[in-house]
């Protein structure tokens, strides 16, 4: 057994006394994970890494470091296929003058196709022995830590708060050591919608003298809702300025106010302006927001967080983030998935 | 409709149970079909949670749990015929665990897909989790009969070999789905930093599989890498005062 091994080995018990230190479920300290013994563990195995790659591929490094190149390009096809497969489709579903913008994305997937296809096809052909995939496992792996070290580095995160306004600009971000970082473009939130699930309550709130009494639910059947003898179609109930919800005043005394409090939350989207310049000209991009599809300006992603509601007023909680060394970590993810796959699951020896 | 969930629950657990005790009679063939009509009962089931959560049934503990008998039948009949491993009762015996498992649980009817689960990742990031969970359980008890029969280990080893690169999969693409959902691959919460140590666990057993150096270490490992399973799956989950990122998983 090599020393190579030996150390592989103490470097991956030692990732795993560091994450159960801070891992425990009550009593551990997560703090670790951000401290200096993470760091040095994490280059000690990007190291053992790459030269565990290079050992394992003696011979056949050629082969790997094309392989592994043909592998990306491979990836980047299936990603062109997905990313603009999806619009091609969305744009099929609009119609209209979106059917030519269905044909141009539907021609980019296409290409995404013929990529895989052939450089998938030279993939299989130069990757054909096992031992390569592990080594490209490893190299995955160190790929992956570089990409998190120039993260741990380099990367700048900061919760953003922006009024659905249409009016309010980010133009700078504000640290918390005090310091202000300007975005390089503007940015704005036009508009915000909410949907929700059709679960939604009713309540009818009583007021007595100007003061509110018994709160009693009232229960729907259909489109009408029920309470004792009394009933109403939900479609009576209307929205009012300043009113957060649906109500309905209920007539006679005292005061009654049939109200409806809105279901789980389905989604939410706002809608974002980005002003920006290319080569000194004005560039207006607008995209859609949502939680699991983050907006891209220059170096700059947004994720949508949350929202929250305050004076009748609708505030967007995003994150922006500046991550130097994200897309190597993603490809290394990416490299270890697939490598990781078909080391075990290579079913004879040296034949591709 | 929650009693048809209740008793489709059984029946598949029935019929697991009764793969295993075919098996223990050396009635193969009987054992392999008790567990293809578990397939077919908890192909049932999953429609029935489907109809009833209004989404696809992955919401909490005993929609996964109940799903682990749909992938296991289909892990049998590859092992055996690609594999040349007869694993059928030992997959039937986890598929009852986890069916047990999902009797333990509230049935939770509706179930509402929150904004961060709408996403084309969700669907893949936990079936891969549950192929791989339920295959290192079967892993884990063939460990645990390596100790009467030599031989177990080294089909645990296969096991765990065709187990890993789903958990690769479910590791690094909920990584990829945090980097959309959450504005960063990886937040150092309690969820990942256990799945992380599972994953490192059984990438230490693959690095010394190979060596007679290290046989001893063979069957410690992979117990203690099921122990991080179970304590990922459901301690993380279930302990109430746990906060986590993952926290609608409970």
């Amino acid at each position: 057994m090599t020393t190579l091994l030996k150390a592989g080995l103490m470097a991956l018990g030692a990732a795993c006394v560091l994450l159960l230190a801070g891992a425990f479920p009550l009593l551990g300290a997560p703090e670790v994970y951000r401290s200096g013994a993470v760091l040095l563990l994490g280059a000690i195995s990007v190291l053992l890494c790459l030269w565990g790659g290079w050992r394992l591929a003696t011979g056949l490094r050629g082969q790997l470091i094309c392989g592994l190149v043909f592998l990306f390009f491979t990836i980047t096809g299936l990603n062109m296929l997905f990313l603009y497969g999806a619009k091609a489709l969305e744009y099929a579903a609009i119609g209209g003058a979106m059917w030519a913008g269905f044909v141009g994305m539907g021609c980019v997937a296409l290409t995404g196709v013929v990529f895989m296809a052939v450089f998938g096809f030279l993939c299989y052909r130069v990757m054909n022995k096992r031992i390569l995939w592990l080594a490209g496992a490893h190299w995955a792996v160190a790929l992956l830590g570089i990409g998190a070290f120039v993260d741990a580095a380099y990367e700048v995160r900061v919760p953003v708060t922006l009024p659905a306004d249409g009016k309010t600009e980010l133009t700078e971000l504000f640290l918390d050591d005090g310091r202000h970082l300007p975005l390089g473009f503007r940015l704005r939130v036009d508009g915000f919608t909410v949907q929700h699930y059709d679960d939604a309550t009713y309540t009818i709130y009583s007021f007595e003298n100007g003061r509110p009494g018994a709160a009693q639910p009232v229960e729907r059947r259909g489109d009408t809702l029920h309470l004792g003898a009394e009933s109403w179609p939900v479609s009576l109930l209307k929205s009012a300025p300043g009113m957060p919800h649906p109500f309905l005043m209920l007539p006679g005394t005292p005061t009654r106010v049939l109200m409806q409090q809105p279901g789980t939350v389905r989604d939410y989207c706002a809608r974002l302006v980005a002003f920006t310049d290319h080569r000194g000209r004005p560039e207006t991009h607008t995209a859609e927001l949502r939680v699991n599809s983050p907006f891209a300006c220059k170096d700059w992603r947004f994720s949508l967080s949350s929202y929250r509601e305050q004076n009748g007023q609708v505030e967007v909680l995003m994150q922006a983030r500046r991550a130097p060394g994200r897309f190597a970590a993603l490809c290394g993810m990416v490299g270890i998935i697939i490598c990781t796959a078909a080391w075990c699951w290579w079913r004879k020896e040296e034949v591709a | 409709m929650t009693m048809l969930v209740y008793t489709l629950t059984i029946f598949a657990l029935l019929l697991c149970c009764g793969s295993v005790v075919a098996a223990l009679l050396n009635r193969a063939g009987d054992s392999r079909r008790a567990f293809d009509a578990a397939w077919v009962v908890a192909v049932l089931l999953f429609v029935a949670d489907w109809v009833l959560a209004q989404a696809p049934p992955f919401g909490n503990m005993r929609h996964v749990l109940a799903f682990f008998p749909l992938v296991m039948v289909p892990a049998a009949h590859y092992l055996r015929r690609f594999r040349g491993l007869e694993l059928t009762s030992w997959l039937a015996a986890a598929s009852a665990l986890a069916l047990v498992g999902a009797l333990c649980m509230p049935l939770q009817a509706t179930w509402r897909q929150m904004p961060a689960l709408q996403s084309p990742w969700f669907a893949p990031h936990v079936i891969a989790y549950v192929v791989s969970y339920g295959l290192m359980t079967v892993a884990a008890l063939l460990t645990l009969a390596s100790f009467r029969r030599e031989e177990k280990l080294a089909e645990a080893g296969e096991v765990v070999r065709l187990s890993l690169p789903f958990m690769t999969f479910g590791l690094w693409s909920g990584a990829l789905w945090a980097d959309a959902a959450w504005g960063g691959y990886w937040a150092w919460d309690i969820k990942e930093a256990w799945s992380l140590l599972t994953w490192c666990i059984y990438l230490i057993y693959l690095h010394v599989e190979r060596y007679s150096a290290f046989a001893s270490w063979r069957r410690p490992l992979l117990l203690l890498g099921f122990a991080a399973v179970v304590v990922t799956f459901l301690v993380v989950n279930l302990l109430p005062r746990i906060e986590s990122m993952h926290s609608y998983a409970q």
